[in-house]
């Protein structure tokens, strides 16, 4: 009896393994093509039967890309258009976020539908009407639609992640300070918002991550090449015959390095981030 | 003396009743510019008549809708969209089921394999999808190199040769970037069941199959149904991976709502029959929210 629960569990366990190594191998893949097709050159990629390895380590490949197209335009476009938008996004969603987690006022369940309603709508959907509004409002091709297009679009999300996260905070320590003569406002930014560091992380990280990788607002609204995004800017490399894949691949590697460096504080936050976000329901 | 306070009292009590909505402002004039605006916008369009420039001319009826139902692909777009959305949550759900629970155990390496998960979710979705577009290639492809090595083929595969396998391809991209977020949902929600569940349980001498079907499931019901919810919308909502890798070719056989209705509007320039698709898939997806959650909530009172 002990024996068969034992030999079930080491079962288990080869299942287990088999299932995480067999997953990681798959996700790594495409990074895996990726970043050896970057590596080999223009005969090599377009050649039949196709190599795994390069036969030959082109790293100039990582030069050229820099050379061929503005690159370090591009990189500076996304930058400004990521910083701008999770700054902007986040300062508007840390009062909503208070105010949803702490206040009672008449009208509050209508906000909230309304703001979860928000998750409803894509950019995409609402594309011609983002245009429409953008020509109105002689904000296409620049920089600025682009910043508070990805903040609104993000701002249920964070209203309601941060909501959540000030939930769990005490109301008697705020209140404890307005005692002491602390305004609310004071109060906020004193007393909850260090408190809430975790979960504003998080907000951050997240809508970074979106903003960074936007694809289709920037797709459609910014003709000006020298105000193209990363993600944009590669599709140049995309040729009506052949594609350079090799410099695509060098760019998308490079464009996605910053990213990484929010793994180390996603691995910790996104699981008890979300905990607090309340997707309990 | 004491009246005056407690009216000094009610009048700070009424200000503070509105005052929550200065602290909202910031949130809600941005949204409601930049949200609902443009989902007016959008409306408006739907049912006017609009010049190629983008200049509503007058009022339209129905003529857009008209012209989009009458479009001989249309069919072909929304069967795409609903089998798109339909089957990538689905399948994504019972392979992100898996892996909550995968990672919910402990083992070497758990960190490792939760930071993996993490990288088809930060990756941007044009670069996802081009790396796939380049593994599926029929001539130069990484996916048939690898067969041909390996010798599981003897001549490559035409992935994407045709609008059916194509769309199959599409599909597995897009449940690649759907399972990570979906994963950590519900991750989160395995780690909110108390273990003493569990305990009581294999006193009471229940197997995994037990434990899994009357105790974790059930318990995860709301994180899934909040997950089925929010991935159904994202999923059909997605533009980018079926763009990159097809772009809607062969004439839009393979297209979804979003990418016809970007090829509408930005290839054909008719914004009105572009906008009439939003609303029919706005529509869709109100209607899919709505059942699902009364359903839902029915269930859910009812047990």
């Amino acid at each position: 009896m002990r024996k068969t629960g034992k030999q079930k569990f080491y079962l288990g366990r080869i299942f287990l393994y088999l299932f995480v190594v067999l997953g990681v191998l798959y996700i790594l893949y495409p990074y895996f093509v990726m970043f050896v097709s970057s590596l080999k050159g223009m005969d090599e990629i377009f050649r039949i039967p196709g190599t795994i390895f390069p036969e030959k380590w082109v790293w100039t490949n990582y030069i050229d890309i820099w050379r061929d197209i503005p690159l370090a335009v591009y990189f500076k476009n996304s930058a400004i258009i990521a910083v701008g938008s999770t700054a902007l996004c986040i300062a508007c969603a840390i009062p909503a976020g208070y105010a949803l987690a702490r206040m009672q006022f008449p009208g509050k369940r209508f906000i909230m539908s309304a703001i979860v309603v928000t998750q409803m709508f894509s950019a995409v959907v609402l594309l011609v009407g983002i245009y429409k509004l953008m020509v109105t409002l002689h904000l296409q091709n620049t920089r600025t639609g682009l910043i508070l297009l990805i903040a609104a679009f993000n701002q249920a999300f964070a209203a309601w992640l941060l909501s959540g996260t000030f939930a769990t905070i005490s109301k008697e320590l705020e209140e404890a300070a307005m005692i002491d003569g602390c305004s609310r406002m004071k109060a906020l930014i004193r007393v909850i918002l260090p408190l809430a560091a975790p979960g504003i992380v998080t907000a951050v990280v997240f809508v970074f991550i979106h903003a960074w990788n936007e694809y289709t607002l920037t797709l459609v609204l910014i003709g000006d090449p020298m105000l193209k995004s990363l993600n944009v800017g590669i599709h140049a490399f995309f040729g009506y015959t052949n594609t350079e894949w090799w410099y695509v691949f060098a760019a998308s590697l490079l464009a996605t390095l910053p990213i990484l460096c929010f793994f180390q504080i996603l691995e910790k936050q996104l699981v008890g981030g979300l905990t607090a976000g309340g997707v309990k329901g | 003396m004491k009246t005056s306070t407690s009216v000094k009292k009610r009048k700070k009590g009424r200000l503070s009743r509105y005052e929550a909505y200065l602290w909202l402002a910031p949130c809600l004039v941005l949204v409601t510019i930049f949200v609902f605006v443009p989902v007016i916008e959008t409306f408006v369009l739907s049912v006017s008549e609009v010049s190629r420039a983008g200049l509503v001319k007058g009022f339209g009826g129905l003529r857009n809708f008209q012209f989009v139902l009458g479009q001989p692909v249309f069919g072909r777009v929304i069967l795409n969209t609903v089998v798109w959305t339909i089957v990538n949550v689905g399948v994504s759900m019972v392979l992100s089921i898996i892996t909550a629970l995968v990672l919910n155990e402990k083992f070497h390496g758990r960190k490792l394999a939760r930071t993996v998960l993490l990288l088809p979710w930060a990756t941007s979705q044009m670069i996802t999808a081009s790396a796939w577009k380049y593994i599926f290639d029929y001539q130069y492809g990484a996916l048939n190199a690898l067969l041909l090595k390996l010798g599981l083929i003897k001549t490559n595969i035409n992935f994407l040769g045709s609008a059916n396998s194509a769309f199959i391809c599409m599909i597995v991209v897009g449940i690649t970037v759907t399972i990570p977020f979906m994963t950590f949902t519900l991750l989160s929600g395995l780690q909110s069941i108390s273990t003493d569940f569990y305990e009581a349980a294999t006193i009471d001498g229940a197997n995994f199959w037990d434990k899994l079907f009357r105790i974790t499931l059930p318990l995860l019901k709301p994180a899934i149904n909040v997950t089925i919810v929010l991935n159904t919308i994202y999923v059909f909502n997605n533009f980018t991976i079926v763009f990159t890798i097809t772009n809607g070719a062969p004439a839009n056989q393979t297209s979804t709502m979003m990418v016809y209705l970007y090829y509408l509007a930005f290839k054909k320039g008719d914004y009105g029959a572009s906008a009439a698709i939003s609303v029919i898939g706005f529509v869709i997806l109100l209607a899919f929210a709505l059942l699902y959650m009364k359903y839902q909530m029915k269930e859910e009172t009812a047990s």
